[in-house]
């Protein structure tokens, strides 16, 4: 089944059961019940969201993000080195001189190792024209048109948005922020409270004190040593050893805070130091 | 009428190139030839012919060649699929 197809029966069994799940809603009585099914409803969906993900082979949207850019780029280095074989089939056939051979010196190559010699070069050859031909034959006089691909140059201006974001981000820097409107001995608050009022009281953009919060918490899940090389994976690892099956779920379930531990650990080291 | 064919190997310039396919195209003899050591050394060629030699003449302009090549990949590319 080609990814077109799986991408299709996915969407399929997803509309099947979001359909299902307003059905049962509408059934759902009392609130217990309700919860009920919202539960059952997001496992299913995660089941087939995982499921469709290891086929693709796909976890975070950065992931996939990267590894778009490294085909990009791979496509980009494989369509350089075939202009470069269309140049030196070019050079040879054009350059030079006549050269005139008796016909009593042929001689024959081997029929089986001529039958794959034809199927590998005239591969060469399709790659070679797919190369020079996009998006004109001579592409070779004029390599600059490779770098004005519009799928590579969508995709560095993503790569281009998420390190600008991330850069927007420290330098917004909440934690200063919250110590401004001095919020500095309520550090805590960021997790006890409502984000949208704390956002309000401190006047931090709401987005970025989300982050701040997400960004605390992964430094703690990091303190504690909970294995993982990123923050997805870390806190799902946590999440499973709590046994919940993922961050979100285990978040929602236990209302747990790890903001305010970790500020509580900090502060507890801080003052061992000072002492 | 040409007398070349496929898998006939010669030497030019000290090195082996096998015949991997011919072309008529406008009334002339074009030939598609790979180094046997070094697939990615490939050659197109015009052919004339007489009865006893064979001539092997470079191709008059990049245009020219742009144009052979792609009636030599499509050539080739229906030939591997048939």
């Amino acid at each position: 089944m080609n990814r077109e197809a799986q991408r299709e029966e996915r969407a399929q069994r997803l509309a099947t059961l979001d359909m299902q799940y307003k059905k049962d809603i509408e059934n759902a009585i009392f609130r217990v019940e309700k919860e009920e099914v919202q539960e059952r409803y997001l496992e299913q969906r995660k089941a087939i969201n995982e499921e469709y993900q290891s086929i693709i082979g796909g976890t975070s949207y950065s992931d996939r993000l990267n590894r778009k850019i490294e085909r990009a780029e791979r496509r980009e280095e494989m369509t350089d080195k075939n202009i470069k074989i269309y140049e030196r089939i070019c050079q040879n056939s054009v350059d030079g001189k006549t050269k005139t051979i008796k016909k009593s010196e042929k001689q024959n190559l081997h029929v089986g190792k001529l039958r794959g010699g034809k199927v590998l070069i005239a591969g060469i050859i399709t790659v070679v024209v797919t190369a020079a031909s996009v998006p004109a034959i001579n592409v070779a006089k004029n390599p600059a048109i490779l770098s004005e691909n519009p799928v590579v140059q969508n995709l560095q201006k993503k790569k281009q948005i998420n390190s600008d974001f991330e850069a927007a981000v420290k330098e917004y820097d909440v934690s200063q922020k919250l110590e401004d409107k001095n919020f500095k001995d309520l550090n805590g608050y960021i997790g006890t409270k409502d984000e949208n009022e704390l956002s309000k009281l401190a006047g931090i953009d709401l987005v970025m004190l989300k982050i701040y919060k997400r960004s605390l918490a992964a430094e703690y899940l990091e303190f504690m040593g909970v294995p993982g090389s990123d923050w997805e994976e870390r806190s799902n690892n946590f999440a499973n050893s709590q046994g919940s099956p993922d961050w979100k779920t285990y978040e929602k379930e236990t209302k747990e805070n790890f903001a305010i531990e970790y500020r509580a650990e900090q502060n507890t080291i801080a003052k061992g130091n000072a002492q | 009428m040409n007398e070349l064919h496929t898998g006939e190997l010669f030497n030019l310039d000290n090195f082996e190139y096998v015949i991997i396919d011919e072309l008529e195209i406008d009334n002339n003899e074009y030939a598609l030839l790979a180094n046997v050591d070094d697939e990615e050394d490939i050659i197109i060629q015009k052919i004339e012919e007489d009865e006893e030699n064979i001539s092997f003449l470079p191709i008059s302009s990049q245009e020219e060649f742009d144009k052979i090549l792609i009636a030599f990949e499509k050539h080739m590319t229906n030939n591997v699929e048939a």
